[in-house]
């Protein structure tokens, strides 16, 4: 268990007694400190899977290990866990700062230190201004911030945030996800989103689920391959027939002006791509773009596409 | 310790709930329409004293009075009004004691027993069948457990009862003293505070019933139809039980009924001094046995 922030281990759910399977013995592990991307299409079991950490569903076959802790107790896990629960609506009539300084109390926390918590989040969510407004006079995003500055309170030591950059204009998801990525290494963060844009940017370990069962998951690097996989984006079609003289161990595809250059393990990849542009530049192919790794969309799409 | 911990998130979600009614309105309405509710069925009663008074006044060849209260000293000895607070208490054994009371302090006890439990039990419906909807609910039951939960839930709507009770008592005595004759007004106001505790723990199972019911559904429309049906039900089971036990078929069966339908501890509610206190702790047993029938349900569902 060391070194694990979550742990599901053979996790089976269905919401009705005779209803399909929504995790199907579902193994999936996120360790200690990582940020973790938590990847998969609509109904794949994302928000199932979270519900079950969080407590609010109670899985029927399987183990659910959080912080070391076997299962979910709202007791041993207070202040330790937070979680964005989606479609969860906030209390409207009351203000942000009341609302998250009374899950601050239940957290554990004293008066005095639930109201500086309260505003502490409410900064880190670039609300610090709205803070005294009713919920119900804060736009969509707004709410949604609140809602993600909800399960930052108390700095816990795992957050679950489901799709937290849903509704949000591209200045308050980049702020947003700044500050979420400011706590790397701090705490460990389980992030689902569909924006697999977003995540890359802000992740480190993937977790790939589809119909309930986890496809992929590892190192986000290890991944997208991103230590052995090179993708060019060319002014002119790949001179493919040269670089596969050149470099005989690596494997070239090409897709008129799209390359895809796949090293063996062990090959130090900077040294074959100042080869590659050496080739190109000798035949006067101009680079467009160059890419380090596949990207988690067209990774994701390919597992997801390989297993359905 | 864990105890300890227990009752705080208990008070801190009992307070969020007070807050949110009031910032609902929900609590406001529970009051306006209950206080409403006793300032018309006082008037109606007082106006019924009036009517019994006259009738006195007839029989003694007296003049009727004005204002309805102006003979209480001539009422109080009449066999029509005897009859009539006899009835509303439902024992003759403390009759006397209780026509010891003002009159209204009677009817103020009467109409709680009779008013109270449709409103604590349409309230507290409401308190978490909504949130469980709506999911809001997880917020706070990822910090707490689920029997602190329905704990908190509970407080509060019992704390919006006291303040639905002490709200009628004011207006009970505003319309009773403006509509009768000129009356002992301290005597009347320190009836009431000795009497408000009484119509609070009589509404306890009542909220029960509320809560029971909002455990069950996620809708608060079919948790608020549940509640005051079971509100109707134990009306219902109370008179078929007091029938039954005069019968010596159904009698042992009738027993049990009326020791769990909390209408039948209505009667020791009146008793004098400190005697209504075991019916008020059998009322607050009732309440939690009620809950703790939802609680059963409520804690091993998906929310």
């Amino acid at each position: 268990m060391s070194g694990a922030a979550l742990e599901l281990h053979e996790v089976c759910f269905r919401y009705s007694r005779r209803g399909p399977l929504v995790l199907d013995s579902l193994r999936m592990r996120v360790p200690t400190g990582a940020i973790c991307a938590f990847v998969g299409e609509n109904g794949a079991g994302k928000t199932t899977a979270m519900s079950l950490v969080g407590g609010f569903l109670q899985p029927r076959e399987g183990a659910v290990h959080i912080l070391g802790e076997e299962g979910f107790d709202a007791f041993r896990l207070k202040g330790r866990l937070g979680v964005l629960p989606q479609d969860a609506e906030l209390p409207l009539r009351h203000s942000a700062t009341q609302f998250l300084r009374h899950l601050g109390r239940l957290q554990g926390l004293g008066r005095k230190a639930a109201a500086v918590e309260a505003d502490r989040v409410l900064e880190v969510v670039s609300l610090a201004d709205r803070g005294r407004s009713r919920i119900a006079s804060l736009s969509h995003g707004m709410r949604r911030r609140v809602a993600v500055a909800s399960a930052l309170v108390g700095d816990p030591e795992l957050v679950l945030l489901d799709e937290p950059l849903a509704g949000l204009d591209p200045s308050q998801a980049g702020g947003l996800r700044a500050a979420l990525g400011a706590a790397a290494g701090r705490r460990t963060l389980i992030v689902s989103s569909h924006n697999l844009h977003d995540l890359e940017r802000l992740c480190d370990w993937v977790v790939m689920i589809d119909k309930g069962r986890c496809v992929r998951q590892g190192a986000l690097h290890e991944v997208v391959h991103t230590t052995r996989v090179i993708r060019w984006e060319l002014a002119s079609e790949a001179p493919l027939e040269a670089l596969r003289a050149a470099l005989p161990d690596h494997d070239f595809r090409g897709d008129n002006t799209a390359l895809e250059q796949r090293a063996p393990d062990g090959v130090d990849l900077d040294e074959a791509s100042l080869e590659v542009m050496r080739i190109l530049s000798a035949r006067g192919i101009a680079v467009r773009g160059v890419r380090r790794g596949a990207a988690l969309e067209d990774t994701f799409l390919a597992e997801v596409g390989s297993k359905g | 310790m864990a105890l300890w911990a227990s009752l705080r998130d208990v008070l801190h979600i009992a307070g969020f709930e007070l807050l949110r009614a009031l910032r609902t309105w929900q609590a406001v309405a529970l009051v306006a329409v209950y206080g409403l509710a006793t300032a018309w069925s006082t008037y109606i009663f007082v106006n019924v004293l009036g009517a019994i008074e006259n009738e006195v006044a007839r029989n003694l060849g007296l003049v009727p009075a004005e204002h309805p209260g102006a003979m209480l000293d001539r009422l109080v000895t009449s066999a029509s009004f005897r009859d009539l607070v006899e009835g509303m208490i439902g024992s003759a054994s403390i009759l006397d004691d209780v026509l010891s009371w003002p009159v209204l302090a009677i009817f103020y006890l009467w109409i709680g027993i009779g008013l109270l439990p449709l409103f604590a039990a349409s309230s507290s419906a409401d308190a978490l069948a909504g949130d469980v909807y709506s999911r809001a609910v997880r917020f706070q039951l990822l910090r707490t457990g689920r029997a602190e939960l329905v704990a908190g839930r509970f407080v509060g709507q019992a704390v919006l009862s006291i303040l639905a009770v002490s709200v009628s008592a004011v207006v009970l005595f505003g319309v009773g003293t403006w509509a009768m004759a000129p009356q002992e007004d301290l005597a009347l106001a320190l009836a009431l505070v000795s009497i408000t505790p009484r119509v609070w723990f009589f509404g306890l199972p009542f909220i029960g019933m509320g809560l029971a019911a909002s455990q069950l559904t996620v809708s608060s429309a079919w948790a608020r139809v549940l509640a005051l049906g079971a509100v109707a039900g134990t009306w219902i089971a109370y008179g078929v039980a007091r029938w039954a036990s005069s019968t010596d078929r159904y009698a042992v069966l009738s027993d049990v009924v009326l020791q769990a339908v909390p209408q039948a501890w209505a009667a020791g509610l009146w008793q004098p001094g400190i005697g209504w206190l075991p019916s008020a702790l059998v009322c607050s047993c009732l309440a939690v046995v009620i809950v703790l029938g939802g609680f059963l349900v409520f804690s091993r569902r998906n929310l």
